[in-house]
């Protein structure tokens, strides 16, 4: 079986997203949604334009600190999914057990009110840790 | 008309939401001064959640949210994160 081109795997993320920034609009949206969908909804309203422009093309999103540091928080995974993009540091915590979307939305509120306390109970890894997860998720 | 349609939005104003995220998304309350129940509903959901160790942020979407302590500080929205773990 031969693997599908990044180009087309690419096209298949966006489209999605895309699909769910449409739905997410409507009305008629948390009548029939997930939990899943319902969550991202709610993260949709509570991003500025660039964010959600971000999260929509690339599955990230970046926050301003209230420490002043820029936080990139990726979408497509919850192990080390913030990025300190000063210190090449990323950072593993949040709620457990929620969906995606909620968890996004928790990640973004402490960042902006208290990101030390966040950071403070987070595990961290290394830049060279970092670098080796670019690459996997290919972002 | 124009008195009632002002009315209207004055009381859509004070209505508030209180939610909690949790593991099937989020669960919402609508409150206001004006509606008892609602209100006794939203602080007995703030104060079992708070007491397990879950933290409000209060605001308006498209704002900076801020940590609040007790609901009477409540903005228009308010929603409540559970405790953080590491991964």
């Amino acid at each position: 079986m031969t693997p599908a081109p990044i180009g087309q795997l690419l096209d298949w993320r966006l489209r999605r997203w895309r699909g769910f920034a449409d739905r997410a609009t409507s009305r008629k949206f948390d009548a029939g949604a997930s939990p899943r969908q319902r969550a991202l909804a709610l993260l949709w309203r509570f991003l500025s334009n660039p964010q959600r422009a971000d999260l929509w093309r690339r599955q990230y999103f970046d926050v301003t600190g209230s420490d002043g540091h820029c936080y990139r928080l990726n979408a497509a995974t919850r192990v080390y999914n913030i990025h300190d993009l000063a210190g090449g540091i990323r950072y593993c915590a949040g709620p457990a057990g929620v969906p995606m979307g909620d968890f996004l939305l928790a990640q973004k509120l402490w960042l902006e009110d208290d990101a030390p306390a966040l950071l403070w109970v987070a595990h961290s890894a290394p830049a060279d840790y970092a670098r080796y997860w670019d690459r996997e998720l290919l972002i | 008309m124009r008195v009632t349609r002002l009315l209207r939005s004055e009381s859509r104003s004070e209505k508030k939401v209180i939610r909690a995220l949790g593991p099937r998304g989020d669960t919402a309350i609508e409150f206001s001064e004006a509606d008892k129940a609602a209100l006794e509903e939203a602080n007995a959901l703030f104060e079992r959640l708070t007491r397990a160790g879950a933290s409000a942020f209060s605001g308006q979407s498209g704002e900076p949210m801020r940590r609040i302590d007790r609901l009477d500080q409540a903005g228009p929205e308010t929603i409540l994160v559970p405790r953080n773990v590491s991964g």
